[in-house]
């Protein structure tokens, strides 16, 4: 394990003077889970670790005034799996939650660390994009926000830069005309990264039934998530049935992309794969959203 | 690199203590306090051998800064047995046979005691997913749910 002075600010603004002090010298650290990996293997060598862990009020679901959803940067994974509110009004991120790692790592790590990370093949990213949501982040001249679209960039690479940190996630209000849906494809049925995670979000016209938005996106699948916007567009204005869903993915061709490097799953089968996951996450969306 | 003065509560006993603050949960338990019935494998978070109560909740000890666990109430598998008498559990998976190499089993033991202490009653599918991120690669698992749900209720 690698040497490191260990800084625990209690405010977020002395945190963020300790990364202004010492630039890429200094790494931020939640729960660690997925830092310490890195660091025991001695991909990274940070002379300084800033513990945000002792900062308080970073720790919370709530609502604000308009019905969006607001999740502080150091929410566990298992408080989103279990949270009532979640699970009723915006269940998709309760249901890529209750399937990410294992309990161990719910229990411990943040839903904050876990995508500042940047590790490509894991289950938030493509939820976060196909919710529209945003991040919150501070830095020496303050707050801004970035659209999670333009959040992940690629391996261990995110649009924060050095020195700031990400304390809020906001996802919009989900209409009750929408449906969502988040489905996975893993190697072993339990504890496992994704090859491939799907996220449909489908918003229908109240009458006709149609979709009338349509966001897909594909997570894990490249370096940064991707929206599949030639799906959308087949989907859109259609009132869906199950012998449609198929026509439109059986022989469907995924867009152009740079797939991740990863040592379980060759591209050809992530391209065999992809579009019946997709046929899924939409069929289970439209469902939901209709209901 | 400075060390840091802390105290943890381990098993219902302080220890006062001063570590790196490279110091890796597991690491500590095992080699500063020689509770050597945590184990170590994969070190990665993906076996759950190390699996240790973090004020009630299974976490890996592999992947937990030691000084981050102050104020916590720490519980290893020589926290789960009380005044020389086997826990509950602890007898169920002798008495079903869960155990066969044994090095899965304090892991095992500390995610089924967190599971049954919110949910005393999980059904099948519930035990399962509580030992998802713990392997093991003897007994194909029947026994250790068998061993859970015997214990439960």
């Amino acid at each position: 394990m690698i040497n490191f002075e260990y800084l625990e600010p209690k405010t977020l603004k002395e945190a963020v003077d300790y990364l202004k002090e010492y630039g890429e010298d200094a790494k931020i650290k939640a729960s660690g889970v997925s830092l310490l990996l890195l660091l025991k293997q001695g991909f990274f060598t940070p002379k300084y670790l800033v513990n945000i862990l002792k900062i308080e009020g970073l720790d919370y679901i709530k609502k604000d005034e308009n019905g969006n959803l607001l999740i502080g940067a150091l929410t566990r994974h298992c408080e989103i799996e279990q949270s009532d509110l979640i699970n009723k009004e915006f269940y998709v991120l309760a249901e890529m939650e209750s399937d990410l790692g294992s309990v161990q790592i719910r229990n411990r790590g943040t839903i904050g660390g876990c995508i500042c990370h940047g590790d490509p093949l894991i289950d938030p990213p493509s939820v976060l994009v196909a919710l529209d949501g945003r991040a919150k982040v501070i830095g020496p001249n303050g707050y801004r926000e970035i659209l999670f679209s333009d959040f992940f960039i690629g391996y261990y690479e995110t649009a924060l830069m050095p020195d700031e940190i990400l304390t809020e996630i906001i996802i919009p209000k989900i209409p009750v005309n929408a449906g969502c849906a988040y489905i996975k494809h893993t190697m072993r049925k339990a504890m496992d990264k994704p090859f491939v995670g799907v996220t449909a979000y489908l918003e229908v016209d109240k009458e006709s039934k149609t979709c009338k938005d349509v966001r897909i996106i594909l997570g894990a699948i490249s370096p940064r998530p991707v929206r599949a916007f030639d799906a959308e567009k087949l989907l859109t204005g259609k009132k869906l049935t199950p012998e449609i869903i198929k026509e439109i993915f059986s022989g469907y061709e995924l867009p152009e992309m740079e797939f991740s490097y990863d040592i379980r799953c060759p591209d050809e089968y992530k391209k065999w794969t992809t579009p019946v996951i997709m046929k899924r996450a939409v069929s289970l969306a439209f469902d939901r959203a209709v209901k | 690199m400075s060390r840091k003065k802390i105290t943890l509560n381990i098993n219902n006993k302080l220890y006062e203590m001063e570590i790196a603050p490279n110091r890796i949960l597991a690491d500590l338990l095992r080699e500063d306090l020689g509770l050597t019935g945590t184990k170590k494998s994969c070190e990665i978070g993906v076996c759950g051998s190390c699996t240790v109560l973090l004020d009630g909740a299974a976490v890996n000890s592999c992947l937990i800064l030691a000084v981050d666990c102050e104020g916590k109430k720490i519980t290893t598998i020589e926290g789960v047995s009380q005044n020389e008498k086997l826990d509950r559990l602890q007898e169920s998976f002798v008495d079903t046979g869960a155990v066969q190499c044994g090095f899965c089993t304090p892991g095992m033991i500390l995610s089924a005691k967190a599971l049954l202490t919110v949910n005393p009653k999980p059904t099948e599918f519930e035990i399962r997913k509580a030992i998802a991120g713990n392997l093991c690669r003897c007994t194909g698992y029947a026994k250790i749910v068998e061993a859970i749900k015997s214990a439960s209720g």
